[in-house]
């Protein structure tokens, strides 16, 4: 299997009043493709800060970033986000929908921003909710939705665009457990249908069981 | 935790985060203060100094003595002194002399300042009859002027007129007076304003005046104490010896008379401020939605620690009242510059319109500060006070959660509705109420038709927005998709911003459209009330009264060949109900029945030659009139109506024939032809010598093709003949339009600054709106949205929200300009204007307000440069 992600020596910190807060320590990191990996640590442990920096969501404040060979950590703002819309997708704790859209423009959001013609897009987002039992939540308001059905229509968002890579941030975190088991299936499915990386930050221990891979982060730093 | 600390923590912290923001807000609402300061300080100054130079002047004279029908003499003042009652007695010469400076020619719109010829020692004796103290610098003046009578000829002039009217000569100055050049020795005086209150005058003795405005033996006037006794009760006993030839008014009278001539044009310019201090209560009501929106959790944090609802109303209360008064300091020093800026203009129109010769000095006076701070304070606390409301009434638990404001208002559209509707009625109330002796109520129509409109922009934001979306969507447009997104999910706050942006289009439009419609209903007179080919009249306006063209000067010109007919004009002025008019007295049946004169109701037949020979024949002085529209509707006259005047050959009365559109007086001009005054004038004096004075001709050519000819005779006659104008009639237009023009430049500087207090809205409204998204936008770049996007998404808010400003702007504008026209300008003004479509003004406007949009949002996208995704998304802020 290729390698996809690749971090060597990743860093950040932030300055908050004057101190320098290291949320990350020195990260090195490698993904292969096709693969499940899953980040445990407590909260505070730099993980998301982590999966921000791979999203290309911020800058390090040193260290590499390599997706499929490309630079990531010192491109350019425009490459970076054709790199967010094409090759990754994150998923969020909060699900990161926008309420005053309804689930069928949440979902053409990002093939808009593909400049997908219109009805190809229907088509596309159709044929995904019909996939993955979705298609009554078409037309609803994004408001009306319970947390785990907005969960899983940021999922279908983000597997709309295809990416080679997906991120998830917390995903249960924000949910009851039923809700939580039901969005980890829909990503296992996923996974598996569409033969995507997975790499899952969570601070619980269960949900460690689908993953080819555990890793641990504590103080900025992997662990094992 | 004590009050002040409270206050420190909720209010400070958030000021010092946000200064240039909070900068922003202030200045536009300083902004709108200026403007209504700025008004108040030009309208108050022009008022008082008024008053003053009547005072001054006069030295607190009770009644003054005018010329009338004929000149004042200095036999006068002797007889006037021996009159029973009288106490002290003061000649005065006033004149205006213009500015020539260094130019050869006079530009007419160059400085003026009085010169007044005075008796020191009657003067004298009139201050310390009134134990008016003298300050030092008034004393030192004194003493110039008494030695200035041992120096004939000699002028004290000011120092500050000096540097004005630069000199060509160290010992000679040099203006223009009437067309001739007045050459005289002078003296510098150091002037103060506060001194003079108006601006300080050239003085010199009497004699000296009469000698250098070619005056002898007469007087401008003659200023009157009495002993003891009642003034009107001693002119009710005195009038019969001067009336008609004289006229005698009381100070109180002018000073009433000045302040009646002037308040329509003063209401005019008020209203307007008004209009400047509502925007800025928008843009008060914005700020403080969005810092109280800003601190939604802190003020949950707050409550659910115990705090009192009053107590965080206090807290906020204090915060707005500081800006407020921030503001409104800060409006006050802007508004003195802009009165600067406008004083000029304001004084030119009340010169040209009002009180002619009138020269005023701006002045600030402590109850304008007062004022100006009690009102900008009072507006923020009104801005503020709905959000105020909105926020404390937040439980803790719901203040947490995001969008529960526009939840809360969302449930009570009808308050808006309601509120529509309720303006709507006010606005015919008033509408209904309105009269020409209660003009004011025209503004309460313009204002709630206006307020009415205002209320609507939430549901026209959704519906004009909504059809919009769905096209972006359709296009694949996502930037503008999310922008139309984001401003529909929050219409009651994007719609306050709009609103503010819509009322000052609707200014723009309305004002706008006004003046060009007013424009042109003028240049549609002037076509038929200026119909001579060429106009010949003397040179300056600001001649003493009683100044004639040469008497034969008529009967040389009317028999030159190329002359088809000349029409004439002399004025005087009549008094109807203590108010005073002026009549014309004009060739009114030839112009009739040429088909000239605009007339708004009667018929020209009614002004036939026979008509006026058979009306001539009546055994009372009964004259057929045409009067103008302001005079007939300000007096409720309607045609055929028989109304009384004192003129100063006894009383007339007035048959009105004809109502004539004229926009040459609000005051409302009298026309009688000339033929019915020559008959009366020579059965009162059976003298012919006085008829056949004018002050004006109009000539009428035979073949329009010798104009340039007839141009360059008169022109030559008009060398050999001191003071004589010659004008074609298109100078004529020129010179009437060019003054419209400068009227209406104090309206337009006024609307500039009510757009510039909108734009600040908009920017500081869109920038802390696109910071309070700053986590959609975060999330929008997550999904794939680059930077170009982003400032596309934050361009199109401003753009979208500026087309919706516009639309209803427009709708506003629209509106507005025809209440300003049909209801403010006919009942204040008693004119009746043409309302005129300007599509090229809309569309004008158009681009304006997108730029408006496009350039506040480049603000808002300017604060999102620099936000890292991960930033906006994250939660712990």
């Amino acid at each position: 299997m290729s390698k996809i992600l690749k971090v060597s020596h990743l860093k950040k910190s932030y300055l908050k009043s004057n101190l320098e807060l290291h949320v990350l320590n020195g990260i090195d990191l490698e993904v292969h493709a096709g693969t499940w990996t899953t980040l445990l640590g407590s909260s505070g442990s730099g993980k998301s800060t982590l999966l921000h920096l791979i999203a290309g969501l911020d800058r390090p404040s040193s260290g590499e970033i390599f997706f499929a060979g490309q630079k990531i950590h010192c491109a350019h703002a425009k490459a970076l986000a054709r790199y967010r819309g094409e090759d990754v997708g994150i998923i969020f704790q909060f699900f990161n929908l926008f309420s005053a859209l309804s689930v069928e423009e949440n979902l053409m959001l990002p093939l808009m921003l593909k400049k997908q013609k219109y009805h190809e897009s229907q088509i596309e987002i159709i044929e995904l909710l019909d996939l993955l039992e979705m298609r009554p939540l078409l037309n609803r308001r994004v408001q009306d939705l319970s947390g785990g059905e907005r969960q899983r229509v940021a999922l279908c968002r983000t597997l709309l665009a295809k990416p080679k890579l997906l991120l998830a941030d917390e995903p249960t975190g924000s949910l009851d457990q039923k809700s939580g088991e039901s969005v980890i299936a829909l990503l296992q499915y996923a996974w598996k249908k569409f033969q995507t990386t997975v790499l899952m930050v969570t601070h619980d221990k269960n949900l460690s069981q689908f993953a080819d891979r555990v890793l641990y982060m504590k103080d900025g730093r992997l662990i094992s | 935790m004590s009050f002040l600390t409270l206050l420190r923590l909720m209010s400070g912290a958030y000021l010092r985060q946000r200064p240039l923001k909070v900068f922003l807000t202030v200045l536009g609402m300083a902004s709108g203060i200026a403007v209504f300061i700025a008004i108040q300080i030009a309208n108050q100054s022009i008022l008082y100094s008024f008053e003053n130079s009547i005072e001054q002047l006069s030295g607190q004279a009770d009644l003054t003595i005018f010329p009338q029908a004929r000149k004042l003499k200095d036999a006068d003042y002797v007889r006037v002194k021996k009159i029973k009652g009288v106490s002290e007695v003061s000649p005065l010469i006033e004149a205006f002399v213009t500015c020539m400076g260094q130019k050869e020619s006079v530009d007419p719109l160059s400085k003026k300042i009085s010169l007044l010829g005075i008796d020191p020692i009657s003067r004298a004796a009139f201050f310390s009859k009134k134990n008016l103290k003298l300050s030092s610098s008034e004393k030192k003046l004194g003493e110039q002027i008494f030695n200035l009578m041992m120096r004939p000829g000699w002028v004290l002039v000011p120092k500050n007129f000096l540097e004005e009217c630069p000199q060509k000569s160290k010992s000679i100055f040099e203006l223009s007076f009437s067309g001739k050049i007045l050459r005289f020795p002078y003296q510098v005086y150091e002037s103060q304003e506060t001194q003079w209150e108006t601006a300080p005058p050239l003085l010199t003795d009497i004699a000296s005046a009469q000698e250098l405005l070619g005056m002898i033996g007469e007087l401008s006037q003659i200023d009157v104490q009495l002993q003891s006794q009642e003034v009107e009760e001693w002119i009710e006993q005195n009038l019969s010896q001067f009336e008609p030839d004289l006229r005698v008014v009381s100070q109180k009278k002018r000073l009433q008379q000045g302040q009646s001539l002037l308040s329509a044009f003063q209401h005019n310019l008020i209203s307007l401020g008004l209009i400047s201090i509502f925007v800025a209560v928008f843009i008060v009501y914005n700020a403080a939605s969005i810092s109280l929106l800003y601190r939604r959790s802190q003020l949950a944090v707050l409550r659910a620690l115990g705090a009192s609802r009053p107590k965080v109303w206090v807290i906020f209360l204090i915060e707005i009242f500081i800006l407020g008064l921030v503001s409104s300091a800060l409006g006050i020093v802007l508004g003195w510059l802009i009165a600067n800026l406008i004083f000029g203009q304001v004084l030119e129109t009340v010169n040209q319109h009002y009180l002619s010769g009138f020269v005023g000095v701006l002045y600030l006076s402590n109850s304008t500060i007062f004022y100006g701070l009690a009102l900008g304070t009072l507006a923020s606390l009104l801005g503020a006070l709905l959000p105020l409301l909105e926020a404390s009434s937040v439980s803790p638990v719901e203040a947490t959660r995001n969008l529960s404001y526009e939840k809360h208002i969302r449930k009570h559209p009808y308050l808006l509705l309601s509120l529509f509707f309720l303006m709507m009625l006010l606005a015919g109330f008033s509408y209904q109420s309105v009269s020409f002796s209660q003009p004011n109520w025209a503004f309460l129509v313009a204002f709630s038709a206006l307020l009415s409109i205002l209320c609507l922009t939430p549901f026209l934001l959704r519906w004009l927005l909504q059809p919009l979306k769905i096209f972006f969507r359709r296009t694949r447009q996502a930037s503008a998709l999310m922008s139309s997104v984001q401003i529909l999910e929050n219409p009651y706050r994007y719609s306050m911003v709009t609103a503010a942006l819509a009322l000052a289009i609707s200014l723009w439009i309305g004002i706008g459209m006004m003046v060009s419609s007013f424009r042109l209903s003028l240049e549609d007179w002037l076509q038929d009330s200026v119909p001579g080919d060429i106009y010949v009249d003397l040179e300056s306006r600001d001649q003493p009264l009683n100044k004639f063209l040469p008497q034969e000067l008529y009967s040389k010109v009317s028999s030159w060949p190329e002359i088809d007919w000349i029409d004439t004009l002399r004025t005087f002025e009549v008094d109807y109900h203590g108010e005073v008019k002026k009549v014309s007295s004009i060739r009114l049946s030839s112009l009739m029945q040429k088909g000239y004169m605009n007339l708004l109701a009667g018929q020209r037949e009614s002004f036939s030659e026979e008509e006026i020979k058979n009306f001539k024949q009546s055994s009372s002085p009964i004259f057929l009139s045409a009067v103008s529209e302001s005079f007939a509707q300000k007096n409720r006259l309607r045609l055929d109506d028989v109304f009384l005047v004192q003129s100063p050959w006894g009383k007339w009365s007035f048959k009105i024939k004809a109502i004539l559109y004229d926009y040459s007086s609000e005051q409302g001009v009298l026309y009688i032809d000339h033929s019915q005054f020559s008959q009366w004038h020579f059965q009162r004096s059976g003298s012919v010598d006085d008829i056949d004075k004018y002050e004006a001709l109009a000539f009428y050519l035979k073949d329009s093709s010798q104009k340039e000819q007839l141009l360059q005779r008169l022109l030559t006659l008009a060398e050999s003949t001191q003071g004589l104008r010659v004008r074609s009639q298109q100078e004529v237009y020129d010179r009437v339009l060019s003054i419209f023009d400068q009227t209406f430049q104090v309206t337009q500087a006024l609307r500039v600054v009510a757009l510039f207090v909108a734009f600040l809205g908009i920017l500081s409204t869109l920038a802390l709106l696109m910071e309070e998204k700053r986590r959609e936008v975060g999330l929008l770049q997550a999904v794939g949205m680059d930077p170009v996007d982003i400032y596309r998404y934050g361009f199109y808010q401003g753009i979208l929200l500026a087309w919706v400003g516009y639309v209803i702007g427009a709708i506003a504008g629209v509106t507005l300009c025809w209440i300003i026209i049909k209801v403010v300008h006919y009942y204040f003004f008693g004119w009746s204007i043409r309302f005129y479509f300007n599509f090229s003004l809309l569309l004008q406007s158009l681009i304006l307000t997108l730029s408006t949009g496009a350039i506040a949002s480049l603000w808002g996208i300017y604060s999102l440069k620099k936000l890292q995704p991960a930033d906006a998304l994250r939660f712990d802020e």
